[in-house]
């Protein structure tokens, strides 16, 4: 026993201040944090600011993820992100979207004449530079919205935030973990299956390397979902509880309008293009619909909570950090709208609107505030995934 | 390897030719379009108070070359490119200014149907409106044909909203000339009707027309009625604007006048490179605490 103890010590070392407890943050706290930067992305089209968003994100992940399996995704995320800057440029050069007199020009595709009922769209054509960079920045900011999401899933844990939905969502939340937990657990399959085939001394490259991989992760695939599936049946999902066949419909109903009214709410409220009028009446009208959904499902289940996460100091400042870049850049007060969205024609530098700036900095102490994060004792790479890898290796619901 | 050599300085080659060669834009003064020779483009800046601007193209490709030709500015969108249409300019209203400024509209995306540039079309001897069904890269000016962008709201045919001009195409005619940039000279031959017959060019400014693009015939009788209503304020009203003051109600009776487009100065002010730096520097120092906190990690692994 005392070796171990010695090793505990030796391999997890005081990386951030030894004062503070390491635990995990609760996962909503997470999510909120993570869902004001992409509604503060949403806002602003600045190269700078989007960078420094996508910088910020890097600081706080490293600091503040697990060794889980799913909080290695990040970088993945980071790939894609590139991929979406890249597919977003080719677009733009090859369906010509026009070049103004002055702009600089950077190469010229060949030209294909379209007929005259389908002239609304051009291919090829002269590729300014002013074009190509405002394709680059608008892709920028969807991978930064990607990369948003990303950062979330690599430091939440999917699961833990799925105890806290309200019983009536309890289907539809697994529906959404599932769909959210997919990328990571694809991540940690495709890891498993290369670090074999790096044992193995797998050196085939190309078309029958992938054919090598891809094969094992679907089977992986598909034998986790037989093992979920097998584990929900187990543990009582699917019992309706004491809810009769009206309760039940009259739910499901009031819940599917309710969530209609929200994201039609969201859109019209986010988009900043969208009806304005519309969005406060169908966000009022959805959240009192929700709510009604949710009080008359909450009582067909009944739950009680294993080591519930607790909701304390480190989990408002982290909420608060995103909420509040979110909010200065929707507010859009105290600095020029016309630094959230610079124009690159004719080409100018971009500005810097400090208040923007400083707001997505704020995020950035989420690094600071969260409590440092449990690592694995094994701290050896080629070690077993930690338990909670697995969907059903630690019961967190009990009836 | 050779071949991307090759690729490479081609790319050069050919960027430094077409960087040369695009600052030959020709704008054709108004009086070169006639009934037969040309397309009027004509812009409405009356949304912020301003005047209804007027130009001249003679052979351009495309809708938005002509806009170009004729000496306007435009602003494209962070989404689709120069080709969408977000803002126009000109030198005759707030000092060239791309209207609507970034406050009233980011151009991110397509803008809503409540606020944008509608395009509207009247071929040569049509005295009605028709909403563009190409885009400006797509449409090809034909000789005679007015083109108008107008800036407010429409429903979807194109029939109602303050983006719906309420002044014929004969208004803007080639006949309909503007003397240079004197935008209210005094009426003597007022032109009867939509017609681009080969008559001695009136030169006066018309004003206070409202009319629907659906029917010429009563809009005639109708702007006879209203010739009365002349007003000629363009250019103090755009000083209005041009100071800040709240932009005029867009559903008023009386329009300003027809000024002939000026080509807008050249800004060649790109802004200081000190944002960018401290911006940059800003985000690599971020970065660089993650970086430094990965490597320490994995050396605790």
């Amino acid at each position: 026993m005392r070796p171990a103890t010695l090793n505990v010590r030796r391999r997890a070392p005081a990386l951030h201040d030894s004062r503070r407890v390491p635990r995990a943050l609760h996962p909503v706290a997470w999510w909120i944090w993570a869902l004001g930067l992409v509604v503060a992305v949403n806002r602003t089209t600045n190269p700078l600011l989007l960078i420094l968003t996508l910088s910020v994100l890097g600081f706080v992940v490293a600091n503040r993820r697990t060794d889980a399996p799913w909080a290695r995704a990040f970088k993945y995320y980071l790939i894609v992100g590139l991929f979406i800057i890249v597919l977003r440029i080719v677009f733009q050069s090859v369906f010509a979207s026009g070049t103004e007199p002055g702009d600089h020009i950077l190469f010229v595709l060949p030209h294909i004449p379209m007929p005259k009922w389908y002239a609304g769209v051009q291919i090829g054509g002269p590729v300014s530079l002013e074009g190509t960079l405002a394709a680059t920045v608008d892709g920028l900011r969807l991978a930064t919205m990607i990369c948003c999401i990303g950062a979330a899933n690599a430091l939440a844990n999917p699961k833990r935030a799925l105890r806290v939905l309200p019983g009536a969502l309890y289907e539809l939340g697994m529906a959404v973990v599932v769909s959210i937990s997919l990328a990571p657990q694809l991540v940690e399959s495709v890891q498993r299956v290369a670090r074999a085939r790096r044992l193995r001394a797998g050196k085939s490259r190309g078309w029958r390397a992938l054919r090598t991989i891809a094969i094992p992760v679907l089977a992986d695939a598909l034998e986790r979902s037989v093992l979920l599936a097998a584990a929900m049946d187990s543990r009582g999902y699917g019992r309706t509880g004491s809810a009769t066949r009206t309760t039940r419909r009259l739910t499901a109903a009031l819940m599917l309008a309710g969530m209609t009214g929200l994201c039609v709410g969201c859109y019209g409220l986010l988009s900043g293009s969208g009806p304005r009028l519309l969005a406060t009446p169908a966000i009022v009208a959805g959240a009192v619909l929700c709510s009604t959904g949710l009080a008359l499902g909450a009582r067909r289940v009944d739950r009680t909570h294993y080591r519930p996460d607790p909701w304390r100091g480190p989990e408002w400042i982290v909420a608060a950090c995103g909420v509040v870049s979110a909010v200065v850049l929707y507010l859009s007060a105290g600095y020029s709208a016309a630094d959230l969205n610079p124009s690159f024609s004719p080409l100018r530098f971009p500005g810097l609107p400090a208040l923007p700036a400083i707001a997505i900095l704020i995020a950035g102490v989420a690094a600071f505030a969260a409590p440092p994060p449990r690592r694995s004792v094994s701290g050896s790479r080629l070690g077993p995934p930690e338990p909670a890898g697995s969907p059903i290796a630690r019961p967190e619901v009990s009836t | 390897m050779r071949r991307w050599l090759t690729f490479a300085a081609v790319c050069v080659v050919s960027c430094g030719v077409l960087t040369a060669a695009s600052g030959q834009a020709d704008a054709a003064p108004l009086s070169d379009c006639t009934p037969h020779r040309g397309t009027v483009v004509a812009v409405d800046f009356a949304h912020w108070g301003g005047p209804l601007t007027r130009g001249c193209g003679i052979g351009q490709p495309s809708g938005f070359a002509l806009l170009h030709a004729a000496g306007f500015t435009t602003g494209g969108d962070a989404h689709d490119g120069a080709a969408f249409v977000c803002r126009i300019g000109n030198q005759t209203f707030d000092g060239g200014t791309l209207e609507p400024t970034a406050s009233q509209e980011s151009c991110n995306g397509t803008p809503s149907t409540s606020a944008y540039w509608s395009y509207w079309v009247a071929p040569a001897g049509h005295n009605s409106w028709t909403y563009s069904p190409l885009g400006p890269m797509g449409d090809v000016p034909k000789p005679g044909e007015v083109e108008l962008w107008m800036f407010g709201a429409s429903n979807v045919g194109g029939t109602r909203g303050s983006g719906v001009p309420k002044f014929p195409p004969s208004t803007l005619r080639a006949a309909a000339r503007t003397p240079g940039t004197h935008p209210a000279s005094p009426s003597t031959n007022p032109p009867t009707t939509a017609t681009h017959s080969a008559s001695a060019p009136a030169s006066r400014v018309r004003t206070g027309r409202r009319s629907t693009a659906k029917r010429p015939a009563k809009t005639e009788h109708r702007q006879q009625r209203r010739r009365a209503r002349k007003r000629s304020g363009a250019h103090q009203r755009s000083r209005h604007a041009a100071a800040g003051s709240s932009p005029v109600s867009p559903t008023r009776r009386t329009r300003p006048a027809i000024v002939a487009a000026q080509p807008t100065a050249e800004r060649t002010s790109s802004g200081s490179a000190g944002p960018l730096v401290v911006g940059l520097c800003l985000a690599l120092a971020v970065s660089g605490g993650a970086v430094w906190t990965v490597r320490r990690r994995r050396r605790c692994e």
